[in-house]
């Protein structure tokens, strides 16, 4: 076999690999492992969840309904959670290892990610995380307003 | 969890991020929401020792939480009802709580 043939072979089962990763996260998660209640509540909250792979069914079943419970109670006590929870398109329940202290975070994606460790208590870091969501969701007007004058309020004080 | 707990972090860091600017913009913008879901979860709740935690917050902390408070919610996070209630009960409670000169 010539160097540009296995080359093009490489390539290829880069390319399968990568491909079957993506698939096995977005497809794998759902049609191969999800429990009768975690499909329950995806259908009641409208959006997937994703969870560990080595999750038994008890611990799947006991962080659907974390999420279940974060978002009765955040859409119990908030005028507008309904427009901003357009704004996420999946959930991620991670261990806690991965977050260290943030308990959840908002990706450009609509990806909305929570720490296992969330209590049913905790609803208030939903709000938090969906806070991000708002913002990224703002036209990129809004969002330089936005910055600009929160920025002169704070006096310009912001140590990143 | 202790129902204190929370809101007793949260003030505490309401008061340093808004004075101090510990944090960066977006931490910032997220933390003052979840404190306006907080109050209005203790107007709610009547949550134990509310007051004690926000008498924590000085008088410049006070201003800018409720200057910022206003400002997500004329960029539509909440609803000017929600405003109300968290601004009224900052500033009911901070005067109330604040230590005499």
């Amino acid at each position: 076999m010539n160097k540009k043939k296995k080359l093009t072979l490489v390539a290829l089962i880069a390319a399968v690999g990568l491909g079957g990763g993506l698939f096995a996260k977005e497809y794998g998660d759902e049609y191969l492992l999800a429990t009768p209640i975690e499909q329950a509540v995806e259908r009641k909250i409208g959006r997937q969840i994703f969870l560990s792979w080595d999750d038994e069914d008890a611990e799947r079943d006991e962080k659907a309904r974390l999420v279940e419970t974060l978002y009765d109670e955040a859409r119990r006590h908030w005028d507008y959670f309904d427009r901003q929870w357009e704004n996420v398109s999946s959930l991620e329940v991670l261990d806690e290892l991965m977050t260290e202290n943030i308990v959840m975070k908002m990706e450009q994606s609509g990806l909305l990610q929570l720490k296992s460790t969330l209590t049913s208590r905790d609803y208030h870091f939903f709000v938090h995380e969906l806070t991000h969501a708002w913002q990224n969701s703002l036209s990129w007007s809004e969002q330089d307003d936005l910055k600009a004058r929160w920025f002169a309020l704070s006096n310009n004080a912001y140590h990143y | 969890m202790d129902q204190t707990q929370p809101c007793q972090q949260y003030i505490h860091e309401a008061a340093t991020v808004s004075c101090y600017g510990a944090r960066n913009f977006k931490e910032d913008v997220a933390t003052i929401v979840e404190l306006v879901y907080l109050l209005n979860f203790s107007k709610r709740e009547e949550h134990p020792n509310f007051d004690q935690h926000l008498a924590r917050i000085d008088q410049r902390a006070y201003s800018l939480v409720v200057e910022k408070i206003h400002l997500a919610t004329e960029f539509g996070f909440y609803s000017p009802a929600e405003e109300k209630i968290a601004a009224d009960l900052v500033r009911v409670r901070f005067t109330r709580n604040r230590s005499p000169p």
